[in-house]
């Protein structure tokens, strides 16, 4: 026999009224064995809740600010400086199936192509040197001892990973894959470049995403800007 | 189908579905702590939502999307060990479900990418059946089909069979 999906039943149990799937139950003997046990379940539940304290808590828990869960000891994210810099924000596409990604020096008009509010998130990559900060919106140039992290901003909830994947394929991670609440978050590591930089590529996607790009080189739906070295003097 | 309720008004969400997400949290992350934790993060996302729960059919099930995504999250971040104890013992579970097979699925829960996640607990939780699931996800029935014999077949591995090739109803 088949069975109604379990949030029927349970929504049954709940309180909710549902014509068919109570009409199934007149009929299974499994399926009324469950709904009653959660029904009873449920009544006792309720008996010992609070809800008016629980509803408080989630009050106070949302009015927290919204901040990266992982942040780590190392993060600079918090620099003055960057606070009241001007978002240079590029708005791109997180899906374009079918359709092979490639790595481009002109990130605009293949954002444009993949743009995709609903899925869309904002990237900055912030480059210092010599002490100074530069807000970057798409592939830049490095010197040595330039250190560089990213600013993700995200329009709803979702799990996001960003680093740098070099040239034989080592991956220095920036973001460690997080859940990150709609909002801003910076990345919890910079990376520090040598004395002889070597060109990279930043990647910033789904954790599934960056992963399968690094592996086949394919940037289908993802953030992926070559970083160059800069020629020597 | 769906009760009349203020749709932000949490306490009386709770009051009427807390019991069911409470167990729905506790089913996928095994641990009571971790589970009213990613509950109490669930309700901040509907408050969030500015209504989005208006005019929803079915309340309980687009909360459990609600739910489901912060396990996840929750099980990425505190990834459990394969030897944690289940702590549903004596739980209602679906009468479509095997429930051996189930608790495999939600011992490996963890390890799982996550489109298998919410396959396995719309298939094993949930009950429902692979037309549905590809229905609920917007994905084919076939990927729906890969996928599913990928999870049964490590659900296998964990219970010392051998992995079969059948297909799950």
């Amino acid at each position: 026999m088949n069975h109604p999906p379990a949030f029927k039943l349970d929504a049954l149990a709940a309180g909710d009224q549902d014509a068919t799937t109570r009409a199934h139950l007149a009929t299974c003997e499994a399926c009324s064995a469950y709904v009653k046990k959660l029904d009873g379940e449920a009544a006792a539940f309720r008996a010992t809740s609070d809800p008016a304290a629980f509803a408080e808590a989630v009050a106070t828990r949302a009015r927290r600010p919204t901040l990266l869960r992982s942040l780590g000891r190392g993060a600079w994210y918090a620099a003055p400086t960057l606070a009241v810099a001007a978002a240079i924000a590029l708005w791109v596409g997180r899906s374009n199936p079918g359709v092979p990604g490639t790595v481009t020096d002109v990130v605009g008009p293949m954002a444009e192509a993949h743009l995709h509010f609903k899925g869309g998130m904002s990237v900055v990559a912030v480059r210092e040197r010599g002490g100074v900060q530069e807000r970057l919106s798409g592939p830049f140039e490095v010197a040595p001892n330039d250190r560089v992290r990213v600013e993700v901003a995200v329009d709803h909830d979702e799990p996001v990973v960003a680093g740098l994947l070099s040239g034989d394929g080592t991956w220095t991670p920036l973001l460690a894959p997080a859940e990150l609440t709609a909002g801003t978050h910076f990345s919890e590591l910079a990376a520090r470049f040598d004395d002889k930089p070597t060109d990279a590529l930043l990647l910033v996607g789904a954790p599934d995403d960056v992963a399968r790009a690094r592996a086949t080189r394919t940037f289908d739906g993802i953030v992926a800007w070559r970083i160059r070295s800069e020629p020597g003097p | 189908m769906g009760p009349s309720l203020p749709q932000t008004d949490i306490s009386a969400l709770y009051a009427r579905y807390g019991f069911f997400l409470r167990r729905r949290c506790r089913t996928i992350l095994r641990d009571d702590a971790l589970a009213d934790d990613t509950l109490q993060e669930a309700f901040v996302k509907v408050l969030r939502s500015d209504g989005a729960l208006h005019g929803v059919e079915e309340p309980l099930r687009w909360l459990y999307r609600v739910v489901d995504r912060c396990c996840f999250d929750a099980l990425r971040r505190r990834r459990r060990s394969l030897e944690s104890p289940c702590d549903e013992e004596g739980a209602s579970v679906h009468p479509g479900v095997e429930i051996e097979l189930r608790d495999a699925v939600l011992r490996l829960l963890a390890t799982l990418s996550e489109d298998e996640m919410r396959i396995a607990l719309l298939l094993f939780v949930d009950g429902m059946s692979q037309g549905e699931i590809a229905e609920e996800m917007g994905v084919s029935r076939v990927t729906v089909n890969k996928k599913i014999q990928v999870i049964r077949g490590r659900a296998q591995l964990w219970l010392g069979r051998a992995p079969s090739t059948e297909a799950a109803s």
